[in-house]
């Protein structure tokens, strides 16, 4: 009888849990892909069908673009999806790095994808379009879910280039965060399409028409730095989940029919990056987006480049400014002093 | 004796512009081949979808001489065709889209295909019978590339579509 219970208990509990995730590595020598196209072609399944998650991970320095990636043929559910992740040398830090760090450049569509609940962190994107066609740098295309965080989308002079385009939120909120997305003609983030109440947060975008258009669909906008944008916010935000506490070096940020929004927003601020012409979007020591975020702590709590806001006080933007430990020299002479005081030779 | 010099000094000489491709060589898992017609995922949505992914024979990536490839970037997953005397600017048209210009909307699928270019299944077919055995590629020059490479029409795809919905 017990022989046979156990039996039956592992007939049920086996089949709860799912197949082991599994990692293939991306990278120009030694791993299992040359590129993430090959690695998408290679593997493309039903993942919940097949009960399975899998992580595309690209590793070490990349000597050359990648000149596209398209993620189509697949499909996947909230527990059951692909995520693609760059890791150590290949992951987007807060300066864009067209030598060593991964990239997928090309005209109109450097990142696409059509698939839904699809996670991509850690890239670069860069599109060098720079007439009238439409080109997006991350483009979610119409699929619902997905989220895109710690990226580096970067345009060019096209009229139409955006950055990071969510088509369709769908009935989960997608998620856009800690990305940053610069010389973006048209829109920095686009998620006037999206449903379901995409969170836009921790973003930093910088020299773009407008930096986050949304519509009313639910988009939420907190802690996000607009910087050399025309038009910070357009269209009209979630009205019950409030847009606030961004940063701006306008005079204003706008949101229509949402007179609650806005709290907390910095406006008329100064410059508060390393070296806007180098690329490089590091907050600058005492600048005025330090500290001043809202906690967003019980959604994320990581940042561009592999940090952790650890330090309890939410920066505004992409990047993470963390500080060296205060007193620690100090510490060491008070002991020294202490030990001198005392007549114990140290 | 001379023969073979001239075979060597082509192959060293045309190093100089010369493109790998890596051509898919599985069927797609929703290779319409495998799922009989008439069955309820027979949308235009679901069909337009599955016409958009790779399939056999398209090529997938297009890299220049040398490559290293991954440990999967091979049999099953794809075959790898040299092209000797190809440059990456001639061969970067093989991974192109198929774009319907005629669509109304963009948010409709302007894109139809992800690849515009296919090589006949044939080839694939044959290159993977090779494989191992010869080589771990195929080598074509760039007059037998184009005779072999076939285009994908926006009205023949839409057409099947239909006659496949008429089943």
């Amino acid at each position: 009888m017990r022989y046979l219970l156990t039996l039956g208990f592992l007939l049920i509990a086996i089949p709860c849990f799912p197949q082991a995730a599994r990692t293939y590595t991306v990278c120009e020598s030694g791993c299992d892909h040359a590129t993430v196209q090959l690695a998408d072609d290679a593997h493309d399944q039903d993942l919940p069908a097949n009960d399975s998650i899998l992580t595309f991970e690209i590793q070490n320095t990349w000597t050359s673009d990648e000149t596209g990636v398209s993620i189509v043929g697949w499909t996947m559910d909230a527990t059951r999806f692909l995520t693609i992740t760059a890791v150590g040398a290949a992951r987007a830090g807060a300066t864009y790095d067209g030598t060593n760090a991964y990239r997928t450049v090309a005209t109109t569509a450097p990142f696409f994808n059509s698939e839904s609940f699809l996670v991509v962190d850690g890239i670069q994107a860069s599109t060098t379009e720079t007439g009238a066609t439409v080109a997006r740098c991350i483009d979610m295309g119409s699929a619902p879910n997905c989220t895109v965080k710690n990226c580096f989308a970067k345009g060019s002079t096209g009229s139409n280039v955006t950055g990071i385009n969510f088509g369709a939120g769908g009935t989960t909120a997608g998620v856009i965060r800690n990305n940053i997305v610069i010389d973006c003609p048209l829109k920095g983030i686009d998620i006037s399409a999206a449903i379901g109440g995409v969170k836009a947060d921790n973003n930093t975008i910088e020299n773009c028409g407008i930096g986050v258009e949304t519509n009313t669909q639910d988009g939420i906008i907190r802690n996000t730095i607009f910087f050399n944008v025309t038009t910070p916010v357009s269209g009209v935000p979630n009205l019950t989940t409030l847009s606030e506490e961004n940063w701006t070096d306008n005079a204003s940020i706008t949101y229509t029919s949402c007179g609650s929004c806005g709290a907390g927003d910095q406006l008329s601020q100064p410059d508060p990056f390393v070296a806007i012409g180098s690329e490089n979007y590091s907050l600058a020591s005492g600048s005025t987006p330090i500290d001043a975020g809202k906690d967003l702590s019980a959604d994320f709590s990581d940042a561009i480049g592999g940090k952790t806001r650890t330090d309890g006080f939410f920066d505004k933007g992409a990047d993470e400014l963390i500080a060296a430990p205060v007193g620690g020299d100090r510490v060491l002479i008070r002991i020294g002093m202490m030990f001198w005081h005392y007549g114990i030779e140290i | 004796m001379r023969i073979l010099l001239t075979f060597l000094f082509l192959l060293i000489a045309t190093q100089a512009q010369s493109v790998e491709l890596a051509v898919k060589a599985k069927e797609h898992w929703q290779s319409l081949a495998n799922i009989p017609a008439g069955t309820t995922q027979d949308t235009i949505a679901w069909l337009k979808d599955v016409w958009l992914q790779k399939h056999k024979g398209e090529i997938v990536a297009v890299m220049p001489n040398g490559t290293t490839w991954g440990r999967l970037d091979a049999p099953p997953n794809y075959v790898i065709i040299k092209v000797p005397n190809a440059t990456m600017g001639q061969a970067s048209k093989y991974i192109s889209p198929l774009i319907d210009t005629l669509a109304v909307n963009e948010s409709d699928s302007v894109r139809v295909k992800e690849r515009r270019w296919h090589f006949l299944r044939k080839v694939v077919d044959s290159a993977l019978t090779l494989w191992g055995i010869d080589s771990s590629y195929v080598i074509l020059t760039n007059a037998q590339a184009v005779n072999i490479v076939r285009e994908y029409n926006v009205t023949a795809i839409k057409q099947k579509i239909i006659n496949r919905l008429r089943q």
